[in-house]
């Protein structure tokens, strides 16, 4: 149960997230704080992603993971020029299509369950969102499904239970990619702050990251969205 | 003469995969380096942690207090 938007602005990505995470631990329990939203860097390329899941912890840490040592092992011998969004976004979706593979099918294949079964159970079953910024200043948003099959986004992404309010959300607040970062990250907060106060599954303190143009990763205090919100919205307005 | 067809021919035509189609390149898809499931390490997620923002201390928070009161 999450909410995750990721977004292209005019320079950077912006990631945000609630942070409410719900366990089984005999009797549903929920907690708040939780970071959502992760990087994974290559150094020697100077290539960083923002990445973030929504289904189970044990799922995201095998995802993240994954696509940590394969961007790795492909990055090792190349030019970091030769980067392209089509080499990447294959190299995501090996990456998530081993889990599907090892937990899901070799594991139906162990129980006899055969695949397409309406009853199958679901051990790896977790969507990712991928962000990053090529060497070559491309931008790239991916939503990875739990199968490797992934969407490419040109504007932005959902993933979660609050997906289908953000969608509704990121229309009315008149969402552009145009625009940049700041006032990207402050729709983005606005919307899952909105979604929180409907959806008991979303919930906690928002948080805010950016991948800027110079291959900056931060996240945003309260304080600093507070500022974004004085300085850049409400002076347009008295304009 | 009646020419004999070649049935190992219709049967197999050779494919030639084309690096040139009409004047464009063609770039041969990468290849993957897929890594065995087994074979993967997990990793803590602290190793993917983004720093967090320094948070204020309560004397900066009070400072900043302080400076809203004196400003009214």
């Amino acid at each position: 149960m999450t909410l995750v938007i990721g977004a292209i602005a005019k320079d950077g990505i912006v990631f945000g997230s609630d942070s409410q995470v719900q366990f089984w631990s005999g009797v549903d329990v929920k907690r708040l704080g939780e970071i959502k939203i992760f990087k994974i860097e290559i150094p020697k390329k100077q290539i960083k992603f923002l990445v973030s899941g929504a289904g189970s912890i044990s799922d995201i840490q095998w995802g993240l993971t994954s696509l940590y040592q394969h961007f790795l092992v492909n990055f090792e011998e190349i030019n970091p020029n030769d980067i392209t969004p089509d080499f990447v976004r294959e190299i995501a979706e090996r990456a998530i299509f081993i889990l599907h593979q090892k937990y899901n099918i070799q594991r139906y294949r162990e129980m006899g369950i055969n695949i397409g079964d309406p009853e199958e159970p679901k051990f790896f079953s977790s969507l990712f969102l991928v962000g990053t910024i090529l060497p070559s200043k491309e931008q790239l948003l991916l939503r990875i499904l739990p199968n490797g099959r992934s969407e490419l986004s040109e504007n932005y992404i959902t993933i979660g239970s609050g997906s289908a309010y953000a969608e509704l959300l990121m229309k009315l607040v008149g969402y552009s990619k145009e625009e940049e970062w700041k006032k990207v990250a402050l729709k983005i907060y606005k919307v899952i702050e909105a979604a929180e106060s409907v959806d008991p599954n979303v919930g906690g303190p928002i948080h805010i990251a950016v991948l800027k143009e110079n291959n900056e990763i931060k996240i945003l205090s309260e304080d600093e969205i507070e500022e974004i919100w004085e300085r850049v919205y409400k002076d347009e307005k008295r304009d | 003469m009646k020419r004999e067809i070649d049935i190992e021919r219709l049967i197999k035509p050779k494919v030639i995969q084309p690096r040139w189609i009409r004047g464009s390149v063609f770039i041969r898809p990468r290849k993957i380096k897929v890594i065995a499931p087994e074979k993967l390490k997990l990793m803590p997620m602290k190793e993917f942690l983004i720093k967090p923002p320094k948070e204020k201390s309560i004397i900066e928070e009070f400072e900043k207090l302080l400076r809203e009161i004196e400003r009214v």
